[in-house]
């Protein structure tokens, strides 16, 4: 028995000098390269400035034909000089990172005011289970992760079935199979909506099928018809503990309802997709307004000519349609944080 | 389950414990229920073939053990070879075939593709279910009695989805023997299964991105790129399916089962039949004892040989994926086997090392078929070669330098030693200090979201 607790002893006193080791010597160039953003982040937060604008590639994405190139922070910075307006925008990214990055804001840092992207399609299992998840995932596993030569094994031994993505694939076929649509949804699950649209098909005007509308449609259906179950729906208690973080740190969280192109999904499947897209918007913005969140509403104030995407549901806004929200925002962190936010 | 994931590394050490405590007489249970679970792990719905694969060889071979009529007991070898080779053509072969047929038909004509997912494995316990009920058929062995056995020598986990392909006289009777764990059991299989680990996660995943940027892209890069990409190919499979091997190996010594070695320095061969020896032994004996000598092997006319062993090594590349590139690397080798024989009088008098760096050319370059998505790649790897070298171009970083210099040094100076071997002759002081610098650099040199297992594509 002594000789086995001796042998443990001895393993235990060489993992934590292997620990010891890795702090010192590896950890550091480790986070650089496999977790770059994270890095980023705490950067950007170590630097001066009063506002944090947490965002994903609708912050800074440009038009071709854009002749103003600055992101939607940039312009708000400039409209609010000298107030200094710091940026993290990581492409993919939704609540689930912004909550975790707001809690590495240090308490020394001169961040008073924090503006996330509320981003609705992210609420969908497209971007809840999406492929570029694990990746983002392993980010934040390094950088929270203790004791750190664990969390390095574990990003290192890559086929963690809990993040692969076949299983995220796997859940996101699931959900669209499984899940309850609510009114006005047409057909019961997402994927019984997404396959009547594919069989119908969009038709032009001479009555022949259009295949890229149709699957254009087809991809509304999907990125924005889901439930939203506030008890367990992992976007909303991320956005919920955004609002719970606010609260005890005392920041002011504004909650930025980024605009959707609601004209070409009903033009493409239906008004109901677009209620439904509403109806999620509405849900959002009166939950965290009654949690003393401002939410700047911006689901309907472009035109679809302000999205540079046509052939796919993104939040990539022309220059047109980076200063529309931009100025919207702007007026919101103007108003006293007592205020209400625009309707 | 894949051995490179954290899942592994608790499962191991449950299914140990558990073992541990059972009495001998339950242990059987315990391995199967472990053997599907740890498939289940990949698919569920694809345990269904294991288990229908397991009792058709068992009904088959409990028939064939009372029948002696030869026309029934060919009738019976009938059925176990058509439901297991059906199997493995319509899962592993569906899709290509529809689609070499569609090239051939008019495109009004053109048949749907099946979309067939290939289930993990199929290829190795396959061939290794085959295998068994030949040997019964011959009456090489005496047929497995008890279902439970049988099924865990088709499912047996270590080596379920990747071999090596174990005959039944050899892991049958130690599956039967369900040993007690022993501390040097323990040690030695956590050895391998550590340094399997090393060649897979630290060494092969290194390689794998520099290589993947070449093949994605060959039309990008020169001649020196082209070198560098083959030759840590060549290291990439090797660390990656004997690293495979190794973890399998380890895995069975823990539970006191020896499996065969699968490698043994296969790049100090200096003869393609050397080679062969080598690389994948448990595929390459296989071909051996079930084609090549029913084929007739070597007792025949010059001709008729020079076909067996074509069809051999075409077979043999066939069996690893369904694809025209991996036919042209089995015949490849087939036709540097038959070179090899017919100038072996004079080929003596070539100094070794001269034979040894032809033979080792010919291995990688015939690596760029078996690499390769498609023939059209394949020719653009080889012209590459074929320019003027220019600056290197791809981004090779020093992790991947490292490992393939590592590797290489450890083929050189080791050569068939295998670790567990070479670490017992050493002092207690030196063996943590190994397995100390071992678990770090399987730790810090793993690169995120490592590769698959190369062969689980087979």
């Amino acid at each position: 028995m002594r000789n086995i607790l001796g042998r443990l002893g001895l393993v235990l006193l060489v993992l934590l000098g292997m620990e010891e080791v890795y702090r010192r010597v590896h950890y550091a160039a480790d986070m650089r390269l496999y977790a770059p953003a994270v890095v980023r982040f705490d950067s950007v937060v170590g630097l001066d400035g009063d506002v944090l604008y947490l965002g994903e590639s609708s912050n800074w994405t440009t038009g071709p034909e854009d002749r103003d190139m600055r992101s939607i922070s940039q312009m708000v910075g400039d409209a609010l000089f000298p107030v200094v307006v710091r940026d993290f925008t990581e492409p993919a990214t939704h609540g689930g990172h912004y909550r975790r990055l707001l809690e590495r804001i240090p308490d020394f840092s001169g961040i008073e005011t924090v503006v996330v992207t509320l981003n609705l399609r992210s609420f969908g299992p497209d971007w809840v289970y999406s492929r570029l998840e694990p990746q983002l995932a392993r980010q934040f596993l390094l950088a929270e992760l203790e004791p750190r030569l664990w969390a390095r094994l574990r990003i290192g031994l890559g086929s963690s079935v809990l993040d692969s993505p076949e299983r995220l694939e796997g859940l996101r076929n699931r959900q669209w199979a499984s899940v309850v649509l609510p009114a006005p949804a047409p057909y019961p699950t997402t994927r019984a909506w997404d396959r009547a649209l594919n069989e119908i098909g969009w038709l032009d005007a001479d009555r022949m099928r259009n295949q890229d509308s149709t699957e254009l449609a087809c991809h509304y259906v999907k990125s924005y018809g889901f439930g939203i179950d506030p008890a367990r729906h992992p976007r909303v208690r991320d956005f919920d503990a955004m609002a719970d973080w606010a609260r005890t740190r005392g920041k002011r969280l504004v909650f930025l309802l980024l605009a959707e192109n609601v004209q070409q999904a009903e033009a493409l499947a239906g008004p109901e997709i677009a209620e439904l897209m509403r109806a999620h918007a509405d849900f959002l913005v009166h939950r965290y307004r009654s949690r003393g969140i401002e939410v700047v509403n911006a689901l309907e104030v472009l035109p679809p000519s302000a999205f540079i995407d046509k052939d796919w549901t993104t939040e990539h806004y022309t220059e047109a349609g980076r200063s529309v929200l931009a100025r919207r925002l702007t007026h919101q962190l103007q108003t006293q944080p007592q205020g209400d936010a625009m309707p | 389950m894949r051995f490179d994931s954290i899942e592994f590394l608790l499962f191991l050490p449950l299914v140990a414990g558990l073992y541990a405590l059972l009495p001998r007489g339950w242990r059987w249970i315990l391995l199967l229920i472990a053997s599907y679970a740890f498939y289940a792990f990949w698919r569920v719905d694809y345990l269904g073939l294991i288990v229908l694969s397991t009792l058709i060889d068992y009904g088959v071979s409990r028939r064939l053990e009372r029948v002696e009529n030869p026309r029934w007991r060919t009738a019976l070898m009938g059925i176990s070879w058509t439901a297991n080779l059906g199997l493995l053509a319509y899962f592993k072969y569906g899709n290509w075939v529809v689609e070499n047929l569609n090239g051939a038909l008019p495109p009004e004509n053109a048949l749907g593709l099946p979309n067939i997912l290939l289930p993990v494995g199929i290829s190795f316990y396959t061939f290794q279910t085959l295998s068994y009920t030949l040997d019964v058929y011959h009456r090489r062995i005496q047929p497995e009695r008890h279902l439970g056995y049988f099924a865990l020598y088709v499912t047996y986990f270590p080596q379920l989805v990747a071999g090596p392909i174990e005959r039944f006289d050899r892991l049958g009777p130690q599956l039967r023997l369900s040993e007690n764990l022993t501390w040097t059991g323990v040690g030695r299989g956590l050895q391998l299964v550590l340094f399997g680990l090393v060649l897979k996660s630290a060494v092969a995943d290194s390689l794998a991105p520099v290589v993947d940027a070449f093949y994605e892209q060959p039309e990008a890069y020169g001649s020196l790129d082209a070198a560098v990409a083959l030759l840590f190919y060549a290291f990439q499979i090797y660390a990656d399916f004997a690293g495979y091997s190794l973890v399998a190996i380890g895995s069975a010594q823990i539970f006191g089962v020896e499996l065969m070695n699968n490698f043994s320095a296969p790049y100090r061969a200096h003869s393609i039949a050397g080679f062969w020896q080598r690389w994948h032994v448990s595929l390459s004996t296989w071909f051996r004892d079930y084609v090549y000598i029913p084929l007739g092997g070597n007792r025949t006319s010059r001709w008729m040989w020079a076909r067996n062993i074509l069809v051999v090594f075409g077979l043999s590349g066939l069996w690893h994926g369904a694809a025209w590139t991996f036919l042209w690397w089995g015949l490849g080798h087939g036709l540097l086997f038959l070179i090899e024989r017919r100038v072996q009088p004079w080929a003596y008098k070539v100094p070794v090392v001269l034979r040894w760096l032809g033979v080792q050319a010919g291995v990688v370059l015939l690596w760029v078929w078996f690499r390769s998505p498609d023939a059209s790649t394949a020719q653009a790897v080889f012209s590459r070669l074929l320019e003027v070298p220019e600056a290197l171009r791809l981004s090779v970083p020093p992790m991947a330098v490292g490992a393939w210099l590592g590797l290489a040094v450890w083929e050189a100076w080791a050569g068939t030693r295998r670790l567990d071997a070479l670490m017992a002759q050493t002092s207690v002081g030196v063996q943590i200090a190994v397995y100390a610098l071992l678990v770090y650099g399987l730790i810090v040199g793993s690169p995120p979201g490592g590769a698959e297992f190369i062969y689980f594509r087979f």
